[in-house]
């Protein structure tokens, strides 16, 4: 099951009716609303259900546990919580009637496996040990997911994102933000402009990486069928090949420097066309196929031996 | 593979030849089968059909003659690094598929104002037809020569050059640089390269970069900044791969910079439009 309802390809689409709702002010709701409000509620959910959260402010915190329940502890700043529980599905919002409403604190414990969705304009999120899929959206503050199965999403524009053990697949993006994937069974695509990406110990049969200026760096393993493709335009491209790999690597650079620690024979596709340098060369059997393009960065291929690629 | 079930990423890279009715049944109903059950793909198919459908629904235009002659002169010279990129694109077609659709949409309009506010005075700079808006207004800064003044309007165009086909005077085009400031008031050198993507994206950059220049002040300081901020990335890539671009117009590999980083300021302009304002 899918749980990324966006519908168009950019960002905070779907912040755009929250944001809208949240923006309409009233001074009526003032007087009710002017201390801190403090919730405590459990609900049921079933198996595979979704928990939903949009606040403007303040953080969030979901983690797995045992059970069937979900707990919804903290504090609203000014403004009610609008909590909501339909078929398989607990939403939690804000009342708010006075322009984007203040600052909410929550700590939330929903069933493994349940699918989590939330979204903030400042706020960090946080999603752990849940066991479902995950979608994270923020303007700004940092996004974290850790041991999620299924469909992960983080987005965010000045917020650093931290993915950790996915089962499933991964989609990054930020503007701004460092992301840092880690222990990824599935596909990788992310990408920013300026942040640094990061993948370590992925089991990737897909990867994609795309920066502006920032350095990219992937280690894990290859898959004998995997397509794995990172650019940046002057960031720094590092890439962990395990001994064992078979793969195609093509690399090219326009202004960069390549250097390369793998025992690879160079074959006679090397290039150099202009300024550009362009190399391909086969590990192994070469079947699956990597891409590595800077037009100013540098280029290191290491020999992978579980680092981590730390910068 | 009929019995595969596609991941959404597998549908994106499928979309464009579903949307252009290329795709063979057996992966026509994988991907149908997908949207199905996926809330995401099902609303990015539908986005784009109404899209395709609002487009379908604009009147008819025929561009004048002038006009078609850049269009034609583009899309020939375009040929080669469209061949290039369908090998090493790195962008979804997903994208590609919906910024198709949103140049239909915006090239008619395009079309649509030069064709029937023929009072309002256009100059061309240097090839007639060139419908392109300035690379400084896309990204980057191509070679630029500062224009003076714009003459009173009973003042006689200058006519030495041959390729100037303007009959009517002359007015400077706006200069949007990055959306969120003033840019200085130049006009390039139009013979600087132009890529096929460039030519397809820029319409949207520069009328995404008004539209961010109207709501600097509706969003958030911070936002601005690190928007700012990154805009000047990208334009700093985009100056980058056009300079070494025009030392080595045959390089595919410099096309591709170029256009990348002309999609990324797409997509970023995308995403800060529909970013809600801060209060």
């Amino acid at each position: 099951m899918r749980i990324l309802q966006l519908k168009g390809t950019t960002l905070f689409k779907s912040f755009v009716p929250a944001a809208a709702m949240m923006l309409s002010a009233s001074a009526a709701m003032a007087q009710n609303f002017d201390r801190p409000q403090r919730v405590d509620t459990t609900l049921s959910l079933e198996r595979n259900g979704t928990v939903s959260v949009s606040i403007y402010s303040g953080h969030v915190n979901v983690v797995g546990t045992s059970g069937s329940s979900v707990r919804i502890r903290g504090t609203s700043e000014r403004d009610e919580l609008d909590i909501r529980d339909r078929a398989g599905s607990i939403s939690v919002s804000l009342e708010s009637d006075r322009g984007h409403g203040g600052r909410v604190e929550l700590e939330i414990s929903v069933p493994i496996g349940t699918n989590v969705i939330l979204e903030a304009f400042s706020a960090p999120l946080s999603v752990r040990g849940v066991k479902g899929e995950a979608k994270l959206e923020a303007l700004s503050g940092n996004l974290q997911i850790s041991d999620a199965v299924g469909n992960v999403s983080a987005e965010a524009v000045s917020g650093d994102i931290d993915i950790g053990k996915v089962d499933g697949d991964v989609h990054a993006e930020s503007v701004s933000g460092s992301i840092a994937i880690a222990d990824v069974d599935g596909s990788i695509a992310t990408e920013t402009v300026s942040g640094r990406i990061n993948m370590v110990r992925a089991k990737s049969k897909s990867a994609r990486a795309e920066t502006v200026s920032g350095s990219i760096g992937y280690s894990g393993s290859i898959d004998p069928m995997g397509n794995y493709v990172f650019k940046t335009h002057s960031g720094r491209l590092t890439l962990g090949i395990p001994a064992d790999a078979g793969a195609t690597v093509s690399l090219q650079t326009f202004s960069g420097t390549v250097d390369s620690e793998f025992p690879v024979t160079l074959e006679s596709k090397q290039q150099r066309l202009g300024h550009e340098s362009k190399f391909e060369f086969t590990v192994g059997n070469g079947r699956s196929r990597i891409v590595l393009e800077t037009f100013s960065g540098n280029i290191i291929i290491q020999r992978n031996t579980n680092r981590d690629n730390e910068e | 593979m009929t019995d595969k079930h596609l991941t959404c990423a597998e549908c994106d890279e499928l979309f464009l030849e579903y949307f252009e009715g290329e795709l063979d049944d057996a992966r026509r109903t994988m991907v149908e089968a997908h949207a199905s059950s996926c809330a995401r793909c099902q609303g990015l198919i539908r986005d784009i059909r109404e899209i395709t459908e609002t487009a379908a629904s604009l009147p008819e235009l025929t561009p004048s003659r002038d006009l078609w002659k850049g269009i034609e002169s583009r899309i020939e010279s375009a040929v080669v690094p469209i061949t290039y990129r369908r090998e090493g694109i790195h962008l979804s077609r997903r994208v590609i598929g919906i910024a198709a659709a949103l140049l239909v949409v915006i090239s008619s309009s395009v079309t649509y104002v030069a064709t029937t506010k023929t009072k309002r005075p256009i100059r061309v700079v240097t090839s007639p037809g060139d419908f392109v808006p300035p690379t400084d207004e896309i990204g980057g800064s191509a070679p630029v020569v500062t224009q003076p003044a714009p003459p009173s309007t009973n003042a006689p165009e200058a006519t030495s050059t041959p390729t100037v086909e303007s009959t009517t005077p002359p007015v400077r085009r706006p200069s949007v640089g990055n959306g969120l400031s003033g840019s200085p008031r130049t006009l390039p050198v139009t013979n600087a390269p132009r890529t096929a993507v460039e030519v397809s994206l820029a319409p949207q950059i520069v009328q995404l970069q008004q539209m961010l220049k109207q709501r600097r002040d509706q969003l958030d300081p911070s936002t601005i900044k690190v928007v700012e901020d990154n805009l000047a990335l990208i334009d700093a890539a985009v100056k980058q791969a056009r300079a070494a671009l025009m030392r080595d117009p045959a390089s595919g590999f410099l096309t591709e910079q170029l256009d990348n980083a002309l999609q990324k300021k797409l997509e970023l302009l995308r995403t800060v439009a529909l970013l809600p304002s801060r209060s």
